[in-house]
């Protein structure tokens, strides 16, 4: 880099003497062909008009000699319009190779720049002034006149201001407003604030937080991933921030605002006030005694009006009698099929007769009678001529003892009137149902054809009313008029059991799907309370006697009770509580407890279970 | 616009007919449809719509849209309300004044246009802002939009094309500047979140919760399908909202409004820092003839060239002096500044701090506690605030929040390496380059602390690791039903962080937490402790079952039997 400021240096210093000499010489011919002056003694004529004389010409063996003797003899450039030999100095050959190579020779360039201006050789235009800058101008003065006749029109229209009606800010509020001033418009609705970002909105949001959950139209869940980032320096401009601002500010002016008041209620302050269970005692809590003697599932249970005696069917073809208090079992009745339903005549004390349903038959009997030694003898010769023809009335037969009331499919349940002369008794399959009276021994069924089954069947407790019930509806039918009085529908389509509350006027029904319905008649046809409390199909509901109390036995192997008071006043519907959940039975087969049953006079509960047990339960103080 | 002679001929008419017409009480007569309203007030779209941002009328729903669902519907009061501003009459006046600079314009006549323009009349707003907002605590109520659009506008390019001019910005800037410098002089802020969308701040003045967003500090693109105009109409009236908003602020506090920038500072980029070196000295003199209308100018103007004829001798002598006497000249200051009358400065402080709690926080004693813990909360700290880092945001949280920044660059008062800098904010990692005795932090942990009230410690917070994840301040514990794992343990933090200001041992606060604090070497401890003893006893020659026997009388006094076991031993 130095040689080459050494070089440019020089090139600088020389320039201006060559110049002057090459001025001196200068050949003026014009740009006329050379060719012209080839005969010629002189090649041109300098600035002074003087002829330029041809210099002697070297011929061909000297320059021979010269191209092989001389060095230097590349460089150089023989000049015919100068008559003379120039040698090509390193800066020119340095230019010349910039030039071919397409470079910008900028030494070269500054230099002619530089020269140019250390000698300045500028001549001004000599132009005369024009006139006009003479003249006053006809223009400003017609402006002066403008501006004198405003102001003579309005003296200090230039000396105000700007009306300018806005200064600064100052003190709005004095600080002693009276709180209640009020608007002159309507009354302001504020505009909703804007959301308040949530966890999700974080630019470095916790895991669970990194998808965002939408629910669209069809309610099912959009996740889409967030952004986010582990650096703060990370986080970039966020695109959309003036187009929400602005879409907030259309949203300000354009949404038509309603104030809405909105119910701040807690939603347990909307429950009714129930009382505490401790404040309905007595009611069965604890299970006291177990009834163990059957060997496979205990399907029924009865207790005698007098609350000392209880009865008991089973699948393992045996029907029992126990002592309530002591849990011994006092006698046993072996049939060849099993005992599907035991059930206490109502009449004559309430312990004077009993019906049990095996097979085909019902089987009244006297359970304090003596024991006759040919009972089962008895009972299968029952049993295997139990098929009677369809129509025909089922024949009564009396043998040692016992009445057999044959049927023409198994009987499944009966149901006694509370005089305890008549009862009624439901083939299984529920294709009929018969009406039976003891003490004329005839039997008569309701109905003629009856297609949808019958599910259960059971008098009303003071009217000569019946109700039947099927899967979905419960039919109250008149006896005397022989007519349908009313219809209770009830959902879900899976009736099972029915019990009628003493006064009449309230019926529960359980259903395979762990709904129990209250139906309340006074109120309407359709359920008063709905509660689906247990897990699976309830199987049996029973109502107390004498205390509020009904409980319903479900597969799920346990008993609720539940307080059901029924008020005589007609404009206070009936109170409901769930008092208790009573679990003493272990599932079978899913099966779990299968019929449980009130005490006449006690609040206890008697329950059988698919587990080959009964069970007692008592108040517990 | 009524013609006179159709009236007196409805008049002569019949006034029944007039009468039957007349709709009682029905919806129809409340509401209006939008045309109609524009009818009425012999309005264009856009006037009508620039008078109904301004006034704070928006459209309402009527029970029954007598007229169509797809139509906007005003109420007949809102309007007849429109009809009676004074702004209506402006705006017509302004209109024909544009008139007038357009037909001279027209005629080529610049004087005149110039004149013209000069002599522009403006309008102000200030009627409508008490109008709308009665109350202090009104307009108090309504500041969240104001701040966001301040704040946004504050960062927006001047652009010729959505016709935005940079007047309306920078007044926007110094609007935000200032009330964000008034939040760091009461220590009125109280939650800041940093989300994808900006960040958000909330503050409580006189116990009203103020939210606002605002951008990154990065650079914003102004979308294409955005009406501006409607924009700048909002802004407009919130320029102006928050200007008096500010100076009732300022002047609550006995401080100068407006606040003069320091030029210096404000070239530096200095952004808060700036109007906040002017809030430091508060205007002795009374209140009253303080602000009386033009002195009060004077005062100010006078204060303004003082100021900056100051700086300008500062920077003469910065030239002059060269860079060492400058920094001598600091830590004289500072000196000056720590040793003189340090007792008086406490107190006033104290003071000054009591008026800020009872500003935000009024009589409420959880809220004021909360109070002197925001305020307090890095106090004694000085936290250097590299330049990756937002600065503007980190100095408005950390004054805010009691504690010290410096930075680098101009108008810093600490230098990057000052021995008193506790905390170093950096974004980077910073391998290598780490003092010994201060914390390393990412700026998160600084909005942490700030969310919880407590020094959450630093180690999770190292530049170079991804930090915990940032939760937002604005979500409560009942609305959002699920609690992330790094909430519950802040709040164990926050549960230490309040028994320790209390002086109760944590046992106190919760027995659980207690328990569940022994770490695992206190346990390895206890366990040798015991193996020790078991040894002592067989030494001793006492079976194995005895001891057991022995052990769980022992836990009822354990320190008492251990001491009497040694005693036996060096009696033996």
């Amino acid at each position: 880099a130095h040689g080459n400021g050494s070089a440019f240096a020089r090139a600088r210093t020389r320039r201006p003497a060559e110049r002057r000499r090459s001025v001196a010489m200068e050949n003026t011919i014009g740009d006329v062909p050379i060719q012209w002056f080839r005969d010629e003694e002189h090649i041109g004529y300098d600035a002074d008009g003087r002829k330029i004389l041809k210099r002697a010409r070297v011929d061909h063996l000297d320059h021979l000699l010269q191209m092989v003797d001389d060095p230097t003899y590349w460089r150089k450039v023989f000049d015919e319009r100068e008559d003379k030999e120039i040698s090509i100095s390193r800066e020119q050959l340095e230019l010349i190779r910039k030039l071919r190579g397409g470079i910008l020779p900028n030494n070269f360039f500054g230099d002619e720049y530089q020269t140019n201006l250390a000698e300045p050789n500028l001549v001004l235009p000599q132009a005369r002034e024009p006139k006009r800058r003479f003249v006053p101008s006809k223009w400003e003065a017609k402006a002066v006149l403008r501006i004198i006749r405003s102001l003579r029109k309005n003296p200090d229209a230039r000396v105000k201001k700007t009306q300018n009606e806005f200064d600064g800010p100052k003190l709005l509020w004095e600080g002693d407003e009276d709180p209640a001033t009020k608007h002159n418009g309507l009354a302001y609705l504020p505009a909703p604030r804007a959301k308040l970002p949530t966890h999700g909105d974080s630019y470095n949001p916790p895991f669970e937080y990194r998808a965002d959950t939408q629910v669209d139209e069809n309610g099912d869940e959009i996740k889409t991933p967030r952004r986010f980032y582990d650096a703060l320096r990370r986080v970039p401009s966020y695109a959309p921030f003036v187009l929400e601002r602005f879409q907030r500010c259309l949203d300000l002016y354009l949404c038509p605002r309603v104030s809405k008041a909105r119910l701040n209620i807690n939603p347990k302050d909307m429950l009714p006030p129930l009382p505490s269970p401790k404040e309905l005692k007595p009611y069965p809590n604890t299970r006291c005694l177990r009834y163990l003697g059957h060997e496979d599932k205990v399907v029924s249970v009865a207790v005698d009006a007098t609350g000392k005696w209880l009865l008991s069917g089973s699948t393992d073809k045996t029907m029992r009698m126990w002592e309530v208090s002591s849990a011994r079992c006092v006698r046993k009745w072996s049939f060849q099929d099993p005992v599907l339903n035991v059930a206490w005549c109502p009449g004559n004390g309430g312990s004077r007769l009993a019906s049990a349903c095996v097979g085909a038959a019902v089987v009244l009997l006297d359970p304090h009678a003596q024991p006759s030694a040919d009972l089962s003898r008895h009972a299968n010769a029952a049993v295997a001529e139990g098929v009677a023809e369809n129509d025909a009335p089922p024949p009564w037969d009396e043998r040692a003892g016992l009445v057999f009331v044959k049927h023409a499919g198994v009987v499944s349940k009966i149901n006694w009137h509370h005089k305890g002369d008549y009862f009624v008794s439901l083939v299984k399959g529920g294709s009929n149902v018969m009406i039976h009276r003891v003490s004329k021994r005839s039997s008569q069924r309701i109905f003629r054809q009856q297609k949808t089954p019958i599910r259960a069947a059971t008098f009303h407790p003071n009217r000569p009313v019946m109700f039947i019930c099927t899967a979905a509806y419960v039919y109250l039918y008149d006896l005397q008029r022989q007519c349908l009085v009313k219809k209770l529908v009830a959902g879900g389509n899976s009736v099972t059991c029915l019990a009628a509350h003493a006064g009449g006027d309230n019926v529960i029904v359980g259903g395979s799907d762990g709904k129990l319905q209250w139906f309340d008649m006074d109120l309407s046809n359709m359920p008063y309370k709905v509660m689906a409390s247990h897990a699976n199909g309830v199987r049996a509901v029973a109502f107390h006697k004498k205390y509020p109390l009904f409980a319903t036995a479900s597969d799920d192997a346990t008993v609720h009770v539940l307080h059901g008071a029924v008020s005589a006043d007609l404009n206070q519907n009936a109170l409901i509580v769930p008092l208790k959940i009573l679990r003493a039975h272990t599932a079978r087969d899913v099966e779990g407890v299968i019929d449980c049953v009130f005490h006449p006079t006690q609040p206890w509960l008697f329950s059988a279970g698919a587990d080959k047990t009964i069970a007692l339960f008592c108040d517990d103080n | 616009m009524v013609k006179p002679s159709k009236t007196a001929g409805k008049a002569k008419g019949g006034k029944n007919v007039k009468k039957q017409l007349k709709v009682k009480g029905g919806i129809a007569s409340r509401y209006t449809t939008r045309n109609q309203a524009l009818n009425r007030l012999q309005l264009k779209l856009a006037d009508f719509r620039r008078l109904c941002i301004l006034k704070g009328i928006h459209p309402r729903e009527p029970k029954k849209k007598f007229k169509g669902q797809h139509k906007t519907y005003y109420h007949v009061k809102d309007i007849n309300f429109l009809a009676h501003e004074p702004l209506l009459e402006k705006f017509r006046d302004l209109r024909s004044y544009e008139r007038k600079i357009k037909r001279a314009r027209a005629k080529k006549a610049y004087h005149a246009v110039d004149r013209l323009e000069e002599k522009k009349p403006k309008y102000g707003l200030d009627h409508l802002v008490k109008e709308r907002y009665p109350t202090f605590l009104d307009a108090l109520r309504d500041l969240d939009d104001p701040l966001t659009l301040a704040h946004l506008f504050a960062v927006l390019p001047a652009d010729k094309r959505h016709g935005i001019p940079a007047e309306v910005l920078l007044e926007s800037r110094k609007l935000s500047l200032e009330f964000q410098s008034y939040v760091t002089k009461v220590h009125a802020l109280r939650k800041v979140f940093i989300s994808v969308k900006g960040i958000y701040y909330q503050a409580v003045i006189h116990g009203q919760e103020i939210t606002w967003l605002t951008p990154h500090a990065l650079a914003q693109t102004l979308p294409e399908d955005v009406d501006y105009r409607v924009m700048l109409t909002f802004l407009d009236f919130y320029t102006s909202m928050l200007g008096f908003v500010n100076y009732k602020l300022y002047f609550d506090q006995g401080l100068r409004y407006p606040p003069v920038l320091d030029t210096r500072l404000e070239d530096a980029a200095g952004g808060i820092v700036a109007v906040i070196h002017d809030l430091a000295d508060r205007m002795e003199t009374d209140k009253e003839q303080g602000y009386a209308g033009g002195a009060k100018k004077k005062s100010a103007q006078a204060k303004l060239t003082e100021s900056r004829l100051a700086t300008l001798g500062d920077k003469l002598a910065q030239i002059g002096d060269g860079e060492v006497d400058e920094e001598a000249e600091a830590e004289a200051a500072l000196r000056a500044e720590r040793s003189d009358g340090e007792d008086d400065e406490e107190v006033e402080e104290e003071d000054e701090l009591e008026r800020a709690i009872s500003l935000s926080a009024g009589g409420d004693p959880t809220a004021r506690e909360d109070a002197k813990l925001c305020a307090t909360l890095f106090k004694g700290m000085v936290f250097f605030i590299q330049r990756e880092c937002p600065r503007d945001m980190m100095v408005f949280i950390i004054r805010s929040f009691g504690g010290e920044v410096c930075w680098e660059g101009e108008g810093s008062p600490y230098d990057e390496s000052d021995g008193g800098v506790t905390h170093h904010v950096c974004d980077r990692p910073m391998e290598g380059k780490m003092l010994a005795q201060r914390e390393y932090v990412v700026p998160q942990w600084v909005c942490d602390c700030a969310n919880w009230r407590i020094l959450i410690p630093c180690a999770d917070y190292k530049p170079g690791i991804v930090p915990p994840p940032h939760l937002s301040p604005f979500v409560s514990k009942d609305d959002e039903g699920y609690t992330p794992d790094y909430q519950a343990t802040l709040e164990k933090l926050q549960m230490q962080a309040k028994a320790a200001r209390e002086g109760r041992s944590l046992a106190d606060v919760s027995g659980d937490a207690g328990a569940r604090m022994l770490t695992a070497e206190e346990e390895a401890e206890e366990e040798e402790r015991e193996y020790a003893r078991d040894l002592q006893r067989e030494a001793k020659g006492i079976p194995y079952s005895r001891a057991l026997q022995e052990g769980r009388d022992h836990t009822a006094d354990s320190e008492e039997e251990e001491d009497d076991d040694e005693e036996e031993g060096s009696e033996e």
